[in-house]
């Protein structure tokens, strides 16, 4: 039988391992996500995916994930490609879990070889033989890209700020949306949107400092307001700013806080 | 230096990547606050700050100049008998440490009242 336990009274295991990938192949890097109740009992844990700018493949090795997403409640298939969501996922963890992944960026997108759909689980078959670390993860999961990869357009889209690259200039707005669209599955305007939560979300916010106020980590070249943040912050992960620094997110503050510091030191 | 290794490889890289003029502050008061609160995981949220959580944040630290301040995100409701949290606040509260030789009794006390509070609203 499968438990559900009150939120604030587990004792959990938590580990997260990573290891570096290759950017050539927009694999920023690999990971491993661990957790197990240390009482023993086979329980299940809540957690929650806001929008970033990542493709993130998962290899479920121990245990079961749920997904919780627009209505829609299903299991995760064992391989599953995580595409860029807009809006918030909530993910249920049948316990003891094991979970191996690759952080993919946007250059993967555009090498992609199936079809991309914004918000969805696609399942997909990158790993043969079941990894027993996460260096045998990472060498089968680079080799299946490598052997499938297929450039859709021949120079990068964008810039890593997300700018438009000069070889589109002379194409119409409607042919770019149907580009960004086959490539990344949603449109420029929505990913520069996720691109300015995030930027929030990259700070270092302090809020129990002397003078504990959002509106002082707020950059106002992106909001111009804090009701602007707020608004668009509860669109894209459900929840205001403070209540979103107060929950425990356990699978996705790892991946954030990886790919940032990722960024500041490239 | 030597600091008690996490399960988590981010908070190692973290650790490893700090200054070495606030890094022993850094990892005696990690080491207080694990020692009083065993069941914390750690993470590294937003960008840099080490947060000790159970299925929820409790303490996030911040590491300012010369300095490591521990915001207690529920720290309103801790008994503070010893009168090093400061804020006013109606939740959070913080406990800035500079030195070494900061009050271990205290920050364990508040670890564990930390910890107790929140199996009681679980």
């Amino acid at each position: 039988m499968t438990l559900t336990c009150c939120p604030m009274a587990i004792d959990m295991n938590v580990s997260f391992q990573r290891s570096k990938g290759d950017a050539r192949l927009g694999i920023e890097f690999y990971w491993k996500f661990s957790l197990d109740i240390k009482a023993g009992k086979k329980q299940v844990i809540s957690d929650q995916l806001i929008p970033e700018l990542f493709y993130d493949f998962f290899y479920v090795k121990k245990g079961a994930v749920t997904v919780k997403a627009r209505g829609w409640r299903f299991s995760l298939p064992q391989q599953c490609l995580k595409t860029i969501f807009n809006q918030p996922a909530a993910l249920e963890y049948s316990v003891p879990l094991i979970l191996y992944g690759a952080r993919l960026s946007l250059k993967f997108a555009e090498s992609f070889w199936g079809k991309m759909k914004a918000n969805s689980f696609l399942s997909q078959a990158w790993v043969g033989k079941e990894p027993r670390s996460l260096g045998a993860f990472a060498k089968q999961v680079e080799d299946h890209i490598r052997l499938n990869r297929k450039e859709k357009s021949p120079y990068p889209m964008f810039s890593r700020r997300l700018d438009e690259s000069d070889w589109l200039v002379n194409f119409s707005p409607r042919h770019k949306r149907r580009l960004y669209a086959a490539a990344f599955g949603l449109s420029r305007k929505e990913l520069l949107n996720i691109r300015n939560v995030q930027s929030f979300l990259e700070q270092t916010c302090d809020f129990a400092a002397r003078n504990p106020r959002i509106l002082h980590h707020i950059n106002p070249g992106i909001f111009y307001d804090q009701p602007h943040l707020n608004r668009s912050f509860k669109k894209m992960t459900g929840s205001s700013p403070l209540e979103y620094f107060e929950a425990n997110s356990l699978l996705q503050d790892n991946l954030m806080s990886a790919s940032y510091n990722e960024d500041s030191r490239s | 230096m030597k600091f008690k290794k996490s399960k988590n490889d981010i908070v190692n890289e973290y650790i490893k990547a700090l200054d070495d003029d606030i890094a022993p502050l850094f990892i005696a008061v990690r080491a207080a606050v694990l020692a009083a609160g065993a069941s914390f995981n750690e993470s590294i949220k937003w960008k840099n700050c080490l947060v000790y959580a159970t299925e929820k944040n409790h303490i996030q630290t911040v590491v300012g100049k010369g300095k490591v301040s521990l915001i207690f995100f529920e720290g309103a409701s801790l008994k503070d008998k010893y009168g090093l949290l400061e804020g006013d606040g109606s939740k959070a509260r913080t406990m800035r440490i500079t030195s070494t030789g900061f009050n271990k009794t205290a920050l364990a006390d508040y670890v564990k009242q930390t910890l107790k509070n929140s199996k009681l609203r679980g």
